[in-house]
């Protein structure tokens, strides 16, 4: 891999990335800084999702949640589209964000912000 | 952990040193530094996921869009082209310009999908048998490509299969403003970020609802005319449509006839005769629903529009096979969201809203990344050149350069301007007809002559910011291989020998491109295009929401300009913003060009007085102020226009379509004053 410029890169043309929630579970993502994602509840189930944890160190007051979902089927199933974005030109190292379910079965996951997106992460299937 | 981790990054590293050499130099020879781009080195490492997304060789041969061709009709009432148009969404693949340089991404598109409405074929040169356009779903790019001719009639009947759930990211509500939110990376608290007190109709909305605009026809605005005031719902909408909406609401039909030039008769009012007509030339379409035309361009929903006529016949005369070699060149940029640009991760109310694209999409031609024309040497081909992108990151300014440093670019002649031949005298002009660069704003079009030189060798097309990079918008992020397409010039001379025309030989202006100088003017406006309730004190209020005289559009007179029929007006278009040029379009009426005054040239460039004859133009510039906001030296340009023909509504605008979307955008009611009665304006979206 190249060396990076000094000063570190420009940050990316978004896109937007979904996260599926399905079986009370949630979906590890990858994504970049510029990056929407859209939050996609599949479960009969309402959710409220919140941060518990940045680069490992625990988030403490614990901000507002970052989206709450209604259940599959109703208008406020998705989350509005939510921003990841860095003022300025984004860290080299990635941002790693674990956050969860703040009710049963209070599932956890991973989300991870860097420079570029990995390959992969695009979902595979076609409309 | 890695400074410089990615996480499952392609470990593959793909080097390729000819490709490293030439990025450095095309940089060098446009004069852009390398300290604000992706040095090569990390452009080579960007990574490559070849799983998903092909690694795109350079200069793929170019390949043109199909085209759907008009025939003559059996019955004079008949149409000459009958096709039918589907909104569809798809997954495709899209080169961007990542953190560390190119890279694909999976994007979720709404586009085109075109048939004849027999199904025939569309005799496209790489599969003669195939009978839709896009050949793919997942092929980025413009919708098919129309081939008409004055006096011809078209229907085009439109259909919406979106189905909304396909964009989770779209709000439920076709109705409601769209909503955003940023989370603050350092401390995760997320932070609302749009409509940020934008209201209904002037905010992002209605993002799977859609129709058409022909821009640059000369038709009516009217009934199943260039009607933007048609909204064609997505099936499940949400909320239902009003009672009064027509039960297929998810289709519509645009039939219309292009009319012929004048002593013809007006295809609509049949008793009277023909004052302006069509221009023959390179238009194009593109979806015009109020509140999202700047998200359905980012996903590449429009394509060209391109009406023959006399002009084109004279040109064939002069330049015999000129039609058979032409290129039609879509430019666009591919995106999937509307990027709002706050000026930090906290935003308060009343803070500016920047708007744009995102990041620095690449710039496709008919969906390829720099593609290769090939010619023989001393050959000359038409290029009709349309920008069909949405944001002000591509105001760019276009010149041949050699490449590798070499000397070796073609010659061009500019032959018509927004679809709109230029007279002989301009085709004779240093800053037109012999210009050997050019200048396109979102929505502009260019039709050039490019002859190659007599040897055999290859030379890039190449574009820079026109002055620069903007400060509102889109943040320019890169300018990495700043150049469109590749010219490769080989083979035998062509034979026999091909010339331009001549100054005596160029085909003249027909009289109704001609202005009679004795035509009293009835009437001077001046519009400024500034911010909602601007002014009100020094600072611009109300999030800096672009609006046209103050007033964000509201689909009433309060916002329109009511103007009499068969009357000629002279318009100040004046720039409040220092940060960003604003397109004027107008639709149905093109005006000519008097006048330009760019502040941000040096002093003895600022104001350009034209020459007639006047170019005639549907979309201008107008250049960015300087100064403050609250003592700004505008930046204006002076036009005249004709408004003739075709009584109805329509509408104005600025060009950068997130601008449009959020305000700055007026009705035109033009009224006959034959029969006068008060302006009733339809609801408009």
């Amino acid at each position: 891999m190249g060396k990076p410029k000094k000063g570190g890169f420009p940050p990316s043309q978004g896109s937007v990335q979904e996260v599926h929630i399905q079986g009370g579970k949630i979906e590890d993502k990858t994504i970049a800084w510029g990056d929407w994602v859209v939050w996609m509840n599949k479960d009969p189930a309402k959710y409220t999702l919140i941060l518990l944890e940045i680069n490992g160190k625990p988030v403490t007051p614990t901000p507002p949640p970052w989206a709450t979902l209604g259940e599959v089927g109703k208008p406020d199933a998705n989350s509005s589209a939510v921003l990841f974005s860095w003022p300025g030109v984004p860290p080299k190292t990635p941002y790693v964000y674990i956050y969860g379910m703040q009710e049963p079965p209070n599932s956890q996951a991973t989300l991870t912000v860097q420079i570029s997106t990995a390959p992969g992460s695009v979902p595979p299937e076609s409309v | 952990m890695n400074e410089n981790a990615i996480v499952n990054q392609n470990e593959a590293v793909r080097t390729n040193p000819s490709r490293r050499h030439f990025c450095a130099s095309a940089l060098t020879a446009l004069g852009v530094s390398l300290a604000d781009v992706i040095s090569p080195e990390q452009l080579e490492a960007a990574p490559q996921d070849t799983s998903v997304c092909t690694p795109t060789p350079q200069f793929q041969p170019f390949v043109p869009v199909a085209e759907f061709v008009r025939h003559p009709a059996a019955n004079p009432s008949d149409a000459n082209l009958d096709v039918n148009m589907t909104v569809k969404a798809a997954w495709r693949n899209v080169t961007t310009i990542s953190g560390q340089g190119p890279q694909c991404k999976r994007m979720k598109l709404r586009y085109y999908e075109g048939r004849y409405a027999n199904n025939s074929a569309l005799k496209w040169a790489p599969n003669p048998a195939l009978s839709k356009w896009p050949a793919s779903p997942d092929l980025p790019g413009p919708g098919p490509t129309f081939r008409l001719r004055v006096g011809d009639r078209v229907r085009i009947h439109l259909s919406n299969e979106i189905d909304p759930s396909d964009f989770p990211n779209t709000t439920p509500d076709e109705m409601a403003c769209d909503s955003q939110t940023v989370i603050d990376p350092t401390t995760g608290q997320p932070v609302p970020l749009y409509p940020h007190g934008e209201t209904m109709p002037s905010c992002f909305h209605g993002d799977n609802t859609t129709n058409l605009h022909f821009h640059g026809t000369h038709v009516t605005p009217n009934g199943h005319g260039d009607n933007v005031m048609i909204d064609v719902y997505p099936k499940g909408h949400v909320p239902p449509p009003p009672p009064d909406e027509p039960p297929n609401f998810s289709e519509y039909t645009n039939d219309f006839r292009i009319p012929l030039p004048p002593p013809a008769s007006n295809p609509v009012y049949p008793a009277k005769k023909m004052q302006m007509g069509q221009a023959p030339g390179t238009h194009w379409y593109h979806a015009h629903k109020h509140g999202s035309v700047a998200l359905q361009l980012l996903n590449g929903m429009s394509g060209a529009f391109i009406i023959e006529g006399e002009f084109d016949d004279e040109l064939e005369k002069l330049m015999p096979g000129l039609r058979r070699t032409e290129k039609v060149l879509v430019i666009q940029q591919i995106g999937d969201q509307i990027t709002i640009q706050p000026q930090a991760n906290s935003i308060q109310p009343g803070d500016p809203l920047n708007t744009c694209a995102g990041g620095d999409p690449r710039t496709l031609v008919n969906g390829q990344l720099q593609p290769a024309i090939t010619m023989q040497p001393g050959e000359i081909q038409r290029w009709r050149i349309i920008n069909a992108t949405m944001q002000q990151v591509s105001y760019l300014s276009y010149s041949f350069i050699g490449k590798n440093g070499s000397g070796y670019v073609p010659t061009i002649r500019q032959i018509a301007y927004d679809g709109i031949q230029i007279a002989p005298e301009r085709y004779n002009d240093p800053d037109f007809g012999l210009a050997q660069q050019f200048t396109l704003a979102p929505a502009n079009r260019i039709d050039i002559l490019v002859q190659a030189p007599a040897t055999e060798g290859e030379s890039l097309l190449g574009f820079k910011p026109v002055h620069n990079l903007p400060q509102a918008g889109c943040k320019s992020t890169t300018t990495i291989d700043p150049y469109l397409l590749q010219l490769s010039v080989k083979g035998n001379p062509i034979s026999p020998a091909m010339s331009f025309p001549t100054v005596q030989n160029f085909p003249h202006l027909p009289a109704w491109l001609e202005w009679n100088e004795n035509d009293p003017i009835k009437e001077a406006r001046t519009l400024q295009f500034n911010w909602y309730e601007y002014p009100k004190g020094n600072t611009r209020p109300h999030n800096g929401q672009p609006a046209i005289d103050g007033k964000i559009f509201d689909g009433t007179l309060h916002t329109a300009q009511v103007v009499d029929l068969d009357t000629r007006e002279e318009w100040k278009l004046e720039n409040y913003w220092n940060s960003s040029i604003h397109p004027f379009h107008i639709h149905v009426n093109p005006f000519q060009i008097l006048e330009i005054f760019d502040p941000n040239n040096p002093p003895e460039t600022q104001l350009t007085k034209m020459k007639p004859p006047y170019v005639w133009r549907d979309t201008i510039a107008i250049p960015a102020s300087t100064g403050t906001i609250a003592e700004p030296n505008v930046g204006y340009v002076r036009i005249r226009s004709r408004f003739v023909d075709f009584p109805g509504t329509f509408v104005l605008h600025c060009h950068i379509l997130d601008h449009e979307d959020r305000g700055m955008m007026q009705m035109v009611e033009i009224v006959d004053p034959k029969s006068r009665v008060i302006p009733r304006l339809p609801q408009h979206h």
